[in-house]
């Protein structure tokens, strides 16, 4: 690998300088949404202002400016992005600076590809990786790229599984050498501190670290052109594609892969738009340039008591990157970038819980010193976008409690001449509904211009399955969007509170149907939901049956929570939607190679019998003990220490004891993990295992040799071949 | 290592112990299929071949107090590792192989299933085979190339900082904690009481 070490020549071409004319274009990006914003307000100002303001009606007024500002803020990200992809000029993307022709791979720096993984589908990612691989090597270009498995795996089974797969994967493409596995004993700091862990030891060999998620996909083309676009841009820190969904098969992942692909890149223009060289990182999908990053980008711990670490890591490195003068850009043209979805509302909703903690985080760099400000304005927008979910619930309530007061009083102040509406003589009523209207227009038109952008272009429009399917998962994806919306915004309003109050949500494990369907999950998860709908229906109506009215798009997606959670959750009617094409993306028609490949692999993987369930909650430790060469291989992946203590030693041969005599049930997860990371212990334990008369052998350990590699043909491994 | 597979001979039947020989005879068998020994013939051949050699030890009065299963379980272990030293080579600085470096190196190159009839012969052993053992090595990462990557402190400004100590306090003492949520309740109920008039 020596040969790889940071010599390739700069590619030296034009780089973009933002700094001259970003300014202008923030200027006019927030001044049409601070007016849009200010002419909102002042109608619901006079609104609500009809012989003066309450208490109340100034609580609700100043919900509603940020509110509305998101709305706004939206739909002048989308116009914008609208008008610069009709344009098909830009010249604020950074793939503007690509440099003519293909380069050769002698020219390209040495890159590392960064794939972290915490207790993932093990088969998924190193199929994955299989398939960037092969791709690179049918471009020419692995010789400028190493993979490096960065593992924080705390499940003893998965650790193993990782390494009976990384061997398996080196030795099926003959890839030592280029394929590395690093396992952290102590995940310190998460992922951030595992990409620091890779920076610390290997970081000075690579000039460029590609960070891809454990779902991610990136085309080999893709790579390539981020490398030379670093190399053409060398103020650039941190370069983020903009990563498309794939491989979606229930029909919620299939909604939202569509909106990905169908509204994505209108949003994604019109956020390079305002942003230019003061982009985000995302967290992967990305290239960053390592030296500075080493430099500025060690995160330190948060203020407070318990000196916790940045969860959502990826903004702050983006900010402290721009702090370091190093501009981060979204490369949204480059296409070839992938990833996958949650398939479940209960899985967005974690996802989403996860995000708040991290972005609530984030609140305490929003004075930090040096900071750029669209730094601030994106640590912002974060925070913003979990806090919208408790402020419309407020927002609602209190909508609900003046709704009722008006309703008491004798004389409706809500019809007066008063206002605005005296002018334009329509009351105060009639202007509400008019501002209702207003603000759903403007959450509909940039799904609309997103998806007349694709009906208008042959080429797209073919791509989506045609005008009229486009059109159809357009009004359908917006209609159930709209059911989730109030659910969605009950699941974060309580991930604000518990991140508030410092409190933990536990969901557990889904136990999923034939349909993909956890019924005990949904019910734990939307119970509470309905009955807020059923409740928010009655008062409503109670208070009014024309409030009642206002209410529905609220309520109902709240009552029919539960029944709308299992549909969208159904492999089957995720199956019957890509069969009549709703919801058709480009990479369903035209599949990429490399996913195709991947999709196939996988396919082989998951066909195999997997061992019984008993058998494989403890698959890892079976096969690390049973089997002669998993064994030899973890042991010499493991860190040769020196000479153990005596106490350590007999701990380690206590819980050996218990491991043989009991079975692995015996033993809980942080002890099995000890165990595992005693090469001694390892040996010894191995040797003793198939020594044992079948007399001393507990039933476990007699079952699993028998299933191991007696009644299944070959042992399991997460890559068949 | 002193016999090759075609002189192979199974231990005298002996009525007293039948059980036991079985025993050890498929916990051979196991062993020689967890090591990916597909073949039953070749899996017969070794275990008949193991076995006899457990018999002739037992038969010197080797092996006192241990069963039959676990002198086989050592006798393959053994022959593994001669047959290891056999045909690996040394490290580098001349130290032999241990038995897991060995293992390692025949699960790399897929020997007992590229070379079924080879593994663990002594006198039958291709060219190819030993060459394949040679040449693989594992390297979990490059080789080290160490950068310090400190984090620097970010100056938070001064809200942060008072924040931080203001909920070092009420982590610290929990009647605050507590009298926050009696404030709470407080303004709750005196909302509803002006709400109410």
């Amino acid at each position: 690998m020596d040969d790889k070490t940071d010599n390739a020549p700069s590619i030296t071409v034009q780089a973009i300088n933002p700094a001259r004319h970003s300014a202008r274009r923030q200027m006019l990006f927030f001044t049409v949404v601070v007016f849009l914003t200010s002419v909102a307000t002042w109608l619901m100002a006079d609104i609500l202002w009809r012989g003066g303001l309450s208490g109340m009606e100034t609580v609700t007024l100043a919900l509603f400016v940020p509110l509305f500002g998101m709305v706004a803020f939206g739909f002048t990200q989308a116009v914008f992005g609208f008008v610069t992809l009709l344009l098909r000029r830009d010249t604020y993307e950074i793939s503007v600076t690509l440099p003519p022709g293909e380069p050769s791979p002698a020219q390209l720096p040495a890159t590392a590809l960064l794939v972290p993984i915490y207790n993932e589908d093990v088969s998924r990612v190193y199929e994955g990786i299989r398939s960037m691989y092969l791709a690179l090597s049918g471009s020419g270009a692995i010789s400028r790229f190493d993979f490096f498995i960065l593992s924080d795996s705390t499940d003893p089974n998965k650790w193993i599984e990782e390494e009976v797969g990384w061997i398996d994967l080196c030795k099926q493409l003959n890839g030592f050498g280029r394929i590395f596995y690093r396992k952290r004993h102590i995940p310190l700091n998460r992922k951030s501190g595992n990409i620091s862990d890779f920076c610390r030891r290997w970081g000075r060999r690579y000039r460029y670290m590609a960070v891809l998620d454990a779902d991610s996909l990136m085309e080999p083309k893709t790579l390539v052109r981020m490398v030379q676009l670093m190399e053409a841009n060398p103020q650039t820190g941190i370069l983020q594609t903009a990563p498309q969904p794939i491989q979606a098969e229930t029909p919620l992942a299939r909604m939202l892969q569509f909106a990905g692909h169908c509204y994505g890149p209108v949003f994604q223009a019109g956020l390079n738009y305002w942003q230019a060289g003061n982009g985000n990182f995302w967290g992967h999908n990305a290239i960053i340039r390592t030296a500075p990053f080493i430099e500025h980008c060690a995160l330190p711990a948060l203020p407070g008591p318990l000196h916790a670490r940045f969860m959502s890591h990826d903004y702050v490195e983006a900010a402290l990157m721009r702090k370091a003068n190093y501009q981060v850009w979204l490369a949204y043209t480059l296409g070839g970038s992938f990833e996958n979805l949650p398939p479940t509302m209960i899985d967005c909703a974690k996802r989403d819980r996860r995000w708040c903690r991290g972005n609530f985080q984030h609140s305490w760099l929003l004075m930090a010193r040096g900071l750029h400000p669209i730094n601030r304005l994106h640590l912002s927008l974060g925070i913003l976008s979990y806090l919208c979910s408790p402020l419309w619930l407020i927002f609602l309530v209190l909508g609900m409690v003046e709704y009722h007061r008006e309703t008491l009083q004798t004389s409706r102040a809500f019809d007066a001449d008063i206002g605005i509406s005296s002018y334009l003589d329509i009351g105060g009523g009639r202007l509400a509904l008019i501002l209702f209207c207003v603000t759903l227009a403007m959450l509909t038109i940039p799904k609309f211009l997103a998806t007349l952008l694709v009906v208008i272009d042959r080429e797209k429009r073919r791509a989506f399955g045609g005008a009229f399917r486009t059109l159809t998962s357009f009004v359908t994806e917006h209609l159930v969007s709209a059911l989730m919306a109030p659910v969605l915004m009950l699941f974060t309003s309580l991930s604000v509170v518990c991140v508030l109050t410092g409190r933990e949500i536990t969901w557990g494990a889904q136990r999923r149907d034939a349909g993909g369907i956890d019924w005990a999950a949904l019910l734990r998860a939307h119970a509470w939901h309905t009955a807020a709908g059923l409740v928010a229906a009655e008062l409503s109506y109670r208070i009014s049956p024309v409030f009642f009215w206002w209410m529905c798009p609220v309520t109902i997606g709240l009552i029919f929570s539960i029944p709308l959670s299992a549909l969208l959750a159904h492999e089957g009617v995720g199956r019957v939607l890509n069969r009549v094409g709703l919801f058709r993306t480009p990479p369903e028609t035209d599949v990429p190679l490399m996913v195709s490949h991947m999709e196939k692999n996988l396919a082989i993987c998951r066909s195999q019998v997997p061992p019984p369930e008993w058998l494989r909650k403890h698959y890892g430790v079976a096969q690390v003990l049973l089997d002669p060469y998993i064994n030899a291989a973890h042991v010499s992946l493991l860190r040769a220490k020196r000479k153990v203590s005596y106490p350590s030693a007999a701990y380690f041969q206590k819980l050996s004891d218990r491991l043989l005599t009991l079975g692995p049930e015996a033993l809980n997860r942080r002890e099995l993990l000890a165990l595992l990371r005693n090469a001694d212990s390892m040996v010894a334990a191995h040797d003793r295992l198939w020594r044992m008369p079948d007399r001393q052998l507990p039933d476990w350990w007699k079952m699993a040799m028998r299933h191991y590699n007696v009644l299944t043909g070959r042992p399991m491994s997460p890559l068949y071949r | 290592m002193d016999l090759p597979l075609d002189s192979i001979a199974l231990p005298p039947w002996d009525p007293a112990r039948a059980d036991e020989w079985n025993a050890a005879y498929e916990t051979v068998e196991n062993y020689l299929r967890a090591c990916r020994v597909g073949s039953r013939l070749q899996r017969a051949r070794l275990a008949a071949l193991i076995l006899k050699r457990v018999y002739d030890r037992t038969q010197a009065g080797e092996g006192e107090g241990k069963g039959l299963s676990e002198l086989a379980i050592m006798e393959v272990r053994e022959r593994i590792a001669d047959w290891i030293g056999r045909y690996l080579p040394p490290r580098a600085d001349g130290r032999p192989r241990h038995l897991g470096e060995g293992m390692l190196a025949i699960y790399l190159c897929d020997g007992p299933v590229r070379w079924p009839y080879a593994f663990l012969d002594s006198q039958r052993m291709p060219a190819e085979f030993s060459e394949a053992l040679a040449a693989r090595v594992v390297r979990a990462g490059p080789d080290l190339s160490v950068s310090s990557m400190v984090p620097r402190e970010i100056d938070l400004g001064l809200m942060p900082e008072l924040v931080g100590s203001a909920m070092g306090a009420f982590e610290s003492v929990p009647v605050l904690r507590a009298l926050l949520v009696w404030l709470l309740f407080l303004g709750v109920l005196g909302f509803l009481f002006w709400y109410t008039r």
